[in-house]
Formats: structure tokens, sequence, C-alpha cells
């Protein structure tokens, strides 16, 4: 016989609440966790991106318009030369023969008349050339009154990585931006929608019979209603603001939420254990919150990874019609919907805002299919 | 019993697919797929306002005059007139051989009926005031004076006489327009409000109704009882409506229909080169420009309005944002006008954009508005040429030192706001001519004119020149009052002119007899099909 | 079950009430109307028009004279198209929308819910990666790209099919495809998610401890539970497709009524709005109504009590 009585440290083991069981599942995931983490990312450029591009996103470039996506910087070599000389056609003065020797052009001017000094803002005016300057042809300040001299400038080199768009504006800024919108409303209005229909869904469900039927009908009654003419009114009433915009697509989409939700909690309640906790006196609330709920995640966590899309291609139906973001803010959706327009003249105009869409779309795909696994409670 | 039944079901069948088979190998139909910008909104051609509704009108009828494909005025129901040494009378013969579509003779009283009823207060027309130069049409309309007292009467069956309430040289312009056709007064008494269902419908045009269903098409088949029916090529007519004008390229180009009423703009570059002679690009009778509120007093200084004007690149708008399907604008009236000499223009035209920033700058230096002291809010309906064109209106003013911000309205929010003397700065409108006269882009600036006249310019020596010139008979001088009510209308820029529209079309090379037009009138009696 | 459903039906005649009120009243507070154009009109004119459409009579009382309208059946005139009663244009066009939906619903449902329980069943494999891949796909990319891509793809580079239009089948595929599209995505996605939960569930690991074949194990008692949460989304998913999408329509020229809700509220047309809110209510209320049904006929323990 031992006289060994003492007890393990460690007996009983700490239990792990719901949440942390599920942050360590989660974390196993590795698609979850690279999509958390490229979701992260984009987010993170979507903040901090427009300010570090080195265009803004609503600079126009009127010489740029419809620029192709280019890894080469603007104007390209072959292009200074005729630009040069457009330029100072304007300005109406005789050219000779224009060099290019690095950021550097020069250009021997000369008119019949002196030479006014004004014609060097045709020159910095236009996008590609700046700091031009008259000097004679020694290379000093121009004489006063002469008729000849040399026009110098530098050469502004200007990258658009992923080309302009209609307007000449920089398509790289403008997604990213178009990032952070896009995110915020698809974000912002599927909480909405979900906090709102959870809760919605689980109470219908749970209690059942009238007030099922109520507020199911209230469901029904608030879909009929026509979506347009609510968000007319709400920019009437409240003025354009981004915040109505969310609020406009979230109160559309927790009626679905809500109605998926209460159809799995009719089922839920019927379980055992939710029957096992009502005969221990747990209260209505509590069922609600630590039965039902979790238990109806699953479909719910997909739903989400589906709404927040919905939320993105509604906010650019809304901008279509003139009643969302507004010029020269934009988002994904919006970009999306001027690179369709320009689908032949343009292609890049699409692809790129189509293909970080799609992106941000499967990361929260995947993330999605990750909380879902990680939240299953049967899966222990 | 059942045999003979039977036998006679059995013969009368086979007869039928004889006879049908007779009739589609007899004749095969011209049928020409015709692409609209939207479906009409009405066929009642005294309840429309709109260019779609006009295109389909000219098929289905015929007025006193018509437009040939060169958008001249010659004779349509009428085969000749007179007109009176003072101007105020026109009597018009009418041709014994004009029909409608269910054979009755076309008469004076059609017309005089049509008349009538588009004054009467109880239709309700919105463009009444089209025919207003009628002698107490507009008392009628809208004075409550009986309707019988009309300017117009039928002297005979076949002989009208119309007298003018004042010299009104772009009469017989007007009544090409869908507002002079004239009405089958049985059918229109009989049916009322339905008298526009096809079977209903009667016409005298080259055409007639036979179907129409919404968002689908509107067919119309030719006319055997129209007095040129020898002449019409064309047997059917599908109207089909587009509103996304992507889709009428699409189907263009599959070969589906044979004209398209606009085009994507967008695509621009691409059709130039796909497309080549297809794509129909012409002066139109139509100006596009900025009203600004007159009424407030950061901008009631005119050389302010002026400055803003100056600084507008009107090149790079028609050629980088527009496409080139518009084209620069230094004028209200558009030019190629009728009843008008040399074009008015802003003296800047031919200035360099860089001399007139320098000029705009000085002027706003004498008005005492500093650089950065004024902030402009530029206000657009939805489309994405609007947004783009006041985007670089905005960004040009920055050349100036004024501050721009745009902000979007809603279409039919923003009309409504525009007339309501909404509180805004700087908008833009476009406005389409009605019959080819000036006085039909001056008067959008008349005082009284509050339906129009966003900026609520009021100048009395403007009202007073507009006035005299519709009291002047002769066209010359006419023309010459008209011309001094632009240029002060220019002086002042209540609202900057920046671009004339154009017409575009799609038009196959299997359609033959198509002629670009100021007015953008293609009659379809005048196209043929090949191939 | 019998006594529920005539309940529900009782209970849809408040409730369409309630929705008209509601929308009649908010569709006049937004500014303009239906006869604000851009070339307006001379304000006494506009007199004239309003009075023949009864704009000049108190809001009040034009609902009544709407409701009294409502309760035979007529939907008014429309505002917008002034050939036709509102009753006219849903008579051509619903039908229309009816075809399209319905066939594109069929099609979704069937090939959603095969692919999603195939990728369930074959969790992590490259299958189920392909198929989760290609409905992601379908959700992202916008019915506004889809279709104008198919119509310039089959209709004009390789002039298969009729690149718009309505008449034949030929015209049905392709808007049948787009509408489709995005729906068979959704549906695998949800079929995927539900099915992949019911296969570790207590009843179908019975079931498969019993020896039952594979496909009978899936298909009756995997199936039932899974499919739920598809029966929830496609209560007012099917309202919706059987309505006519405005993008469908607008890019292919289809004569359904899914444009009127556009193009009725852009244009202030009252009655065309109200009839498509006449419309969308019935079919929300009667597949809500379906979709409770389906749920305890397939969910023996639930009941609405």
């Amino acid at each position: 016989m031992t006289t060994d009585t003492a007890i393990p440290a460690e007996f009983p083991p700490a239990g792990r609440s719901l949440g942390q069981d599920a942050w360590l599942r989660l974390r196993r995931n590795r698609a979850a966790v690279a999509s958390a983490i490229v979701l992260l990312l984009l987010a993170f450029a979507g903040i901090v991106g427009p300010y570090l591009t080195p265009h803004a996103y609503d600079r126009i470039y009127p010489q740029y318009v419809r620029a192709p996506a280019s890894l080469e910087a603007y104007p390209k070599e072959d292009a200074i030369v005729p630009a040069f000389q457009r330029v100072l056609e304007r300005a109406r003065v005789e050219i000779g023969e224009v060099e290019v020797s690095g950021t550097t052009v020069r250009a021997p001017v000369s008119s019949g008349e002196p030479l006014d000094p004004r014609i060097v803002r045709y020159v910095d005016r236009s996008d590609l050339f700046s700091n031009a300057r008259l000097e004679g042809e020694d290379g000093n300040a121009l004489a006063e009154g002469a008729t000849s001299g040399v026009m110098v400038a530098n050469v502004q080199r200007l990258r658009f990585l992923f080309g302009t768009d209609a307007n000449g504006r920089d398509l790289l800024s403008r997604i990213l931006i178009g990032i952070r919108i896009s995110l915020a409303i698809g974000v912002l209005a599927s909480t909405m929608a979900l906090l709102l229909g959870v809760t919605y869904g689980a109470i219908a469900g749970y209690l059942g019979g009238r007030i099922d039927n109520v507020m199911m009908r209230v469901v029904d009654i608030l879909y009929s209603l026509p979506f347009i003419f609510f968000v007319i009114l709400l920019v009437v009433f409240f003025g354009r603001s981004f915040v109505l915009i969310f609020i406009a697509i979230g109160c559309t989409e927790w009626l679905d939420m809500a109605r998926i939700v209460r159809g799995q909690t009719l089922t839920i309640k019927r379980q055992e254990y939710v029957q096992a906790a009502e005969a221990l006196g747990v209260s209505d609330a509590g069922i609600v919150r630590r039965h039902i709920i979790p238990n109806a995640l699953g479909p719910v966590v997909v739903f989400v990874t589906l709404l927040v899309p919905k939320a993105i291609l509604l906010e650019s139906l809304l901008s279509f019609l003139g009643l969302g973001v507004q010029e020269p803010l934009t988002s994904l959706g919006l970009l999306i919907a001027e690179g369709a327009s320009n689908m032949r003249g343009a292609a890049w105009l699409l692809i790129y805002p189509a293909v970080t869409l799609t992106a941000i779309l499967f990361a929260l795909n995947f993330l999605g299919d990750g909380l879902r696994d990680a939240l299953d409670p049967k899966d222990r | 019993m059942m045999r003979s039944m039977m036998k006679a079901a059995m013969l009368s069948t086979a007869l039928v697919l004889a006879g049908g088979m007779a009739a589609t190998q007899a004749f095969a139909e011209v049928v020409y797929n015709r692409g609209n910008d939207t479906d009409p909104e009405t066929l009642d051609h005294h309840k429309t306002t709109t260019v779609v509704v006009g295109h389909l009108m000219r098929d289905l009828y015929e007025g006193l005059v018509i437009h040939n494909p060169n958008a001249e005025v010659v004779p349509g129901v009428a085969e000749s007139w007179e007109i009176s040494d003072d101007g105020l009378t026109y009597t018009f013969k009418i041709r014994e051989n004009a029909k409608w579509s269910n054979g009755d003779p076309v008469t004076a009283n059609d017309f005089v009926f049509a008349f009538r009823r588009i004054q009467d207060p109880a239709t309700a027309a919105p463009y009444a005031n089209m025919q207003y130069p009628i002698e107490n049409a507009q008392a009628i309309n809208t004075g409550g004076m009986a309707v019988e007292e009309l300017g117009a009467r039928a002297v005979d069956d076949h002989t009208l006489e119309i007298k003018l309430a004042a010299p009104t040289p772009y009469f017989l312009e007007l009544l090409t327009h869908q507002t002079g056709l004239p009405m089958h007064q049985a059918s229109v008494e009989q049916h009322g409000d339905q008298y526009t269902r096809p079977g209903n419908m009667v016409t005298n045009g080259a055409y007639m109704l036979e179907s129409f269903t919404p968002n689908d098409k509107l067919v119309m088949r030719k006319n055997a009882n129209f007095h040129d029916a020898g002449n019409v090529q064309i047997d059917v007519i599908n109207y089909i409506p587009f509103e996304d004008r992507a889709s009428c390229l699409r189907r263009f180009e599959a070969e589906e229909v044979h004209s398209c009423s606009d085009v994507p703009a967008e695509q621009m570059d691409y059709m130039r080169e796909a497309l080549g002679e297809k794509l129909r690009i012409a002066p139109y009778l139509g100006t596009y420009y900025l009203p600004i509120k007159t009424t407030k007093e950061k901008l009631a200084d005119p050389r302010i309005r002026q400055a803003i004007s100056m600084v507008i690149d009107r090149e790079f708008l028609a050629t980088e944002i527009w496409r080139d399907t518009m084209v620069p604008a230094y004028s209200l009236v558009p030019p190629g006008i009728g009843n008008y000499g040399d074009p008015v223009e802003l003296e800047y035209k031919d200035q360099d954009i860089l001399d007139r920033e320098d000029a705009a700058k000085a002027l706003l230096e004498e008005a005492g508005v500093t650089e950065g002291s004024l902030t402009l809010d530029l206000r657009y309906n939805t489309s994405e040429n609007n947004k783009n064109t006041m985007t670089a209106v905005a960004d040009m003013m920055k050349n100036i030192g004024i501050n721009a911000t745009i902000s979007e309205m809603e279409g039919t929010g923003y009309f409504d706001y525009l007339k309501q003397d909404g509180d805004f700065d700087m908008v833009r409108a476009g406005w389409i001519g009605d019959y080819s006269d000036p006085q039909n882009f001056l008067f959008l600036f008349e005082s009284d004119n509050l339906g129009f006249n966003y900026p609520r310019w009021a100048n009395e020596e403007f009202d007073a020149l507009m006035d005299k010139a519709g009291q002047t008979v002769d066209i010359e001088e006419r023309a010459g009052i008209l011309a001094e009510a632009e240029r002060l209308m220019l002086d002042n820029v209540p609202a900057i002119p920046i671009l004339y529209y154009s017409s575009r079309n799609l038009v196959s090379d299997k359609l033959k007899g198509w002629t670009d037009n100021i007015q953008n009138t293609h009659a379809t009696r005048f196209l043929s099909i090949e191939g | 079950m019998f006594g529920y459903v005539l309940r529900r039906l009782a209970g849809a005649v408040p409730t369409l009430f309630i929705i008209v009120t509601i929308a009649f009243f908010m569709i006049r507070l937004a500014p303009g109307g239906p006869f604000d154009l851009e070339r307006a009109l001379d304000p006494l004119i506009m007199q004239n028009l309003e009075r023949a459409f009864n704009f000049d009579k108190p809001l009040w009382q034009q609902y009544l004279i709407y409701l009294g309208n409502l309760a035979q059946g007529d939907l008014g005139p429309s505002f917008t198209r002034r050939d036709f009663t509102v009753n006219d244009l849903f008579r051509t066009g619903l039908p229309v929308s009816i075809q399209l939906g319905g066939l594109a619903l069929a099609i979704a449902l069937v090939v959603g819910v095969f692919l999603g329980a195939l990728a369930a069943l074959r969790q992590n494999s490259w299958v189920d990666y392909m198929v989760v891949g290609t409905a992601t796909f379908g959700i992202t990319i916008p019915t506004f790209v889809i279709a104008p891509t198919l119509s310039l793809f089959f209709g004009v580079m390789m002039g298969w099919l009729p690149a718009g239009g309505w008449g034949t089948w030929r015209h049905m595929v392709l808007p049948i495809a787009t509408l489709a599209l995005p729906q068979i995505a959704i549906i695998a996605r949800l079929t995927r998610g539900a099915t992949i939960e019911a296969l570790r569930s207590n009843h179908v690991r019975t079931a498969r401890a019993y020896g039952l074949p594979s496909y009978v194990v899936v298909g009756v008692h995997a199936l039932r539970g899974a499919i739920l949460p598809v029966v929830s989304y496609l209560g007012p998913t099917a309202a919706a497709l059987l309505t006519g999408s405005v993008v469908v329509e607008t890019i292919f020229g289809i004569p359904g009524i899914g444009r009127y809700f556009v193009q009725g509220a852009l244009g202030r047309d009252y009655t065309l709005v109200m009839g498509t809110v006449v419309v969308i209510a019935c079919f929300v209320i009667l597949f809500n109504l379906i979709v409770d049904i389906l749920y305890a006929w397939l969910d023996p323990r639930v009941r609405y009590d």
C-alpha cells in the first residue's frame, strides 16, 4: 500500500471555452491562416496604401488617359521626342533637334520675335515635363529680347503599374482606395446584418408560435418594399454619406440572415441538449446565447462569406444609379463596372479590380470555412 | 357525318398549309430591324416629348410638310402652300390622293382636329407650346378660351388655312415636328385613350402599327394606302429598344439589327477601327452647357462667370472625355442652324489656353476674387460622361485658383431640383433643338421662362431683343436682332456653352439611303435593304 | 399542418395591406415626379398633366382610390408607359420572367446541390477545391460582367447563339446561364457546408454503422438535413429570380418585368412601382410559406405551434 496521497497539481485540467477551443483549431488550419494573413495585408494596403503610392487616387493626368499597365515608366523612351515637339508647337516657335539625355530634354527654339519667357508654362503644364527653363545657347540665362535659345526641361518619369482609367487617374491608387471602401462597406454591412439577423432569427425561432409568425411577417414586409426608394429616401433625409451606404445595405441583408438562423433554430431547439437545459431551468436568453447561437453558427458563417460579396455588389449597383459612393472616391464594385464598359478598349481596367476582388473573396471564403470548422462543437 | 367532317378538316388543313407555303415562297418580306433608344412613353403624339417617339411618328404619320433625307423641308400631305405678305396667313393645298391606312381620305379637317386637340387643356399636352405661334393657341391652352377660336380652319376638304399670332419664319419647320401631325378624328373619338392600340390605330404615313410588346419590339407594316407606297421599299420595321448601348453594338455586329440609334462612347476607339464607315457621327442641333446660378452673390458678377468659361479646355473635353462624339462649342446656338447669319461666338475661341488662363486670372482680380477664396460645387445627373466632364472642369478651375467640388444627383431628382430653383452653384444641362431656328435656343434664357431658365438670369435688354425679334417679319433683319441677343448672352454667360452634340448612329452596309443630316431624321420610307 | 397553412394564408392579407400602405407613402416621399424630364415643362402645362392623373387631389385620397382599384385587381395606368396599364405590362412580362427565372432556379438547384454534396463527400480533395474555387468565382464576378461577356463571345464572336432578344429557345440559353451561375455557386457552397456538418452528425454515423450503402447514407440521411439552409435561402431567392433580373433583361433585351423595378423607381412611375411591390410581396409570402412547409416535411422535429 502506498502512502502517497498527494493529489497531482494538474488535476482537474482547466476547462477550455468554446472561443479558446475554436482559436486553437483555427490556428492549425493552414488555408484559413493564410487567408487571414492575405486579408489583413489587403486591409492594410487599403488603409495605408493610398498614402504611400506616388499618385493621389484623384489626381488627373490629362496626357495619360487610358494608358495601358506597364512596368516601364511613362513616357516611354520613343514617346518623349514627339511629345516634346508637340508641346513646343503650341508655343508657336521653331524647334530644332530634340536631345534626350537621362532625365533632361533639350531643344533649340527660335522665333521671328523675341521669345516670350512665358512659353515655359506650356512645357510645365504637360505631365511629362517639369522644371522647364529657357537658356541661351551658351548654357546661361537667356538674354533679354533674344530670338533664339534652348528649351530645357526635366522629364518626369511616371510609373502606372496598373495603367490609368478613362479620366487619366492611376489605377493602382484607385484600386487601393477601392479596397478600403469595399472592405469597409462589406465588413460593416455584413457585421450589421450578422448581429441583427442572428439575434432576430434566433429569438423568432426559439420563441416560436405566434411571435415567430409575426416576426417573420415583419421580415416579409420589409423584404417586399422597394429597395431603391428606400435608398433615395435615406439620401434625401440624411444627405449623402458613407455611413448611409452600409446602413442601407445592412438593412437589406439582415433579412436573409434572419430567415436562415430562424430555420436553424427551429431544428436546434428540438435537440436533447436544449431540452436538457430547459429542464435545468436555464433562462431563455441563456439558452439562446449558449446553445442555439453557437450551434447555428455553421451555415451562418458560410452565409456571411456570401454576404460580403453581395454587399460589395449591391454597393456598386447603388453607385451605378448615382446613389452610392461619391466621386472621386471609388469602390471595387464601381471600378469593375467602369472596367466592364471598357472591356474591349482597355481590358486592364476590368482585369485588375476583378482579380483584386476575387482574391479578397477567396480569402474570405477559406477563412469562413476555417471558422466554421473551428466553431463546430461536434468536431472534438 | 364524321367522315365528311374529317375530310373537310383534312382538306382545309391542306389548303392552309399549301397557302401558307405559297405565301412564304411568293414574296420574301423586306424586314428592317431598327434599334431605338428606348420604348416610346406613348404613341399619342400629343402626349410625348421625346426624340424616340419622333422617329416612330415619322414613319407612322405624314405631316403637311416633311424632312427629306437632307432634313430640308419639302411637301408632305400638302402639295403646295401660299404665305401672305405679312407672314401671318398660310394656306395649304392638300393632295387629292392622300389616304389614311383604313382608306379614308386625308382632309384639312384632320389637321384642324389635331391642332385643336393638342391645345385643349383636357389633353394635357406637354408640348402644346410648340404650336403657340398659331393664333389663340396659348389662350386656349392656358387661358380658358374655347377651342373653336384656334386660328386653323378647313376652307374645304383640301384647303387648310392657318393664321399666326406673329410672323414666324420657322413655322414650316415647326410643322415637321410631331406636334404638327394630323389625327384620324373618327378613331380617336371612338376609342378614346385606346386609340393607339394596334388594330385601333389609324395612320396616314408610310407605315401602320402592327404590334407593340414593351421591352421587346414595336412592329410596323407598310401602309398600302399611302400615296407614295410605290416608292416605299421596306415592308416591315421592327423597332427594338436598347437602353444599354453596348447591347445594340453587340447585336449590330452579330447582324441581328441593321441600325443603332446611339453608340457606347467608351468603345469609340474600337468602333472606329472595326466598323469604319458604319459608324456615323454627324453634327447635331444641340448644345451642352453649364448653367450658373446668377442670383447668388458670389456668382453675380459676369466677370467671374466669364473667367470660368475662359479656362475650360473644350477641345480636351471633346477629344478625351467624349472621344470626339461632341464638338467644342463657343456659342449657344449651334452652327448650321436655319434662319441665322454668321455664328456669334465667344471672343477667345482661337486664343491659346494659357493666355486665356492669364486673362481669366486678371478678370477675377478685377472682380475682387482672390486666389483660393472662391469655392464652387459642381452638380450633375448620373452618367459616366457627365461625371468625367465635371471632374475635368473642376480640375481646370483649379488652374485659376477656384476650388471646386463635384456632387452627383440621381436623374429625376436632379431635374426637379433645377426647375424648383434649387440651391446650386453650377450644373450641367443639354438642349436639343426642336426646330432649326435660333429662337429655340435663345428663349431658354428669357427671364419669364422659369421652366428652363435655370440660372434665373434676368436681363431686360435681352428680353426686349427677343420680343422685338418675335415681331420682325424680314428674316435677315430678325437674324441680326437674334445675333445681338446672343452676343449679350455670351458677354454675360449665365450659362457656359461647352460642347455641341453630334448624332451617333451605326448603319449596316446593307441599309441604303441613310443620309447624315443635322436634325438626325431618317424616315424609313427613304431607306432600302439589299442583300 | 393544414390549419397552419390556412392561418398563414389568412395572415397574408393584412401583410399585403401593410406592405402596400408603407410602400405607397414611401414612394411619394421621394422628390420629383413622373413628369420631371430633362425637357422641363411649362408650369401651366404641368398643372394640366397633374390634373389628368389625380395628382392634384390630397395624398390620402389618392391612396384610397388606389386601394379601391387594387381590391378589384386593377393596378392602375402606368405613368411612364402611357399606352399601357400596369396589368397589361405584367400580363406580357411576368410569364417571360417566370419562365426564365424558373428554369434558372431549377438548373441551379440540381447542379448546385449535386456539386455541393460532391465537394463535401470529397472534402479537401482536388474535387473539393475545384468546386469551391469555381463557386467563389461565380459569386465574385458580377452579372453585369458575365452577361456582356457571354453575349460577346457566343453571340458576336462565335455566332452560335443570338446575342440578344427573345423568341426561341436559343434566345434563352445565355440569359439562363447568366442567372444560374451565381446561384449554382451559392447553393453549392451552402450545401457543401451543411453536408459536411451533417456527415459528422449522430444519425449519419448511426446509418453508416448500420452498414447502409454510401449513397443511401448521403442521399437520404445526410442531404435531408443538409438541404435545410438551402431551402431557407431559396425562399426569397426564388421570389427574386422569378420576378426577373434587371441586369440580365437589359443586356439581353428580354421583355420581362425585372427592368420595371429600376425603371419605375428612377422614372417615379408610382403605379408601376406599386405593381412590382405587390407582385414581389405575393411571391415572397407564397415562397416563404412553401419553404416553411418543406422545412417541416424535411425535419420532422420541427413544429409550428
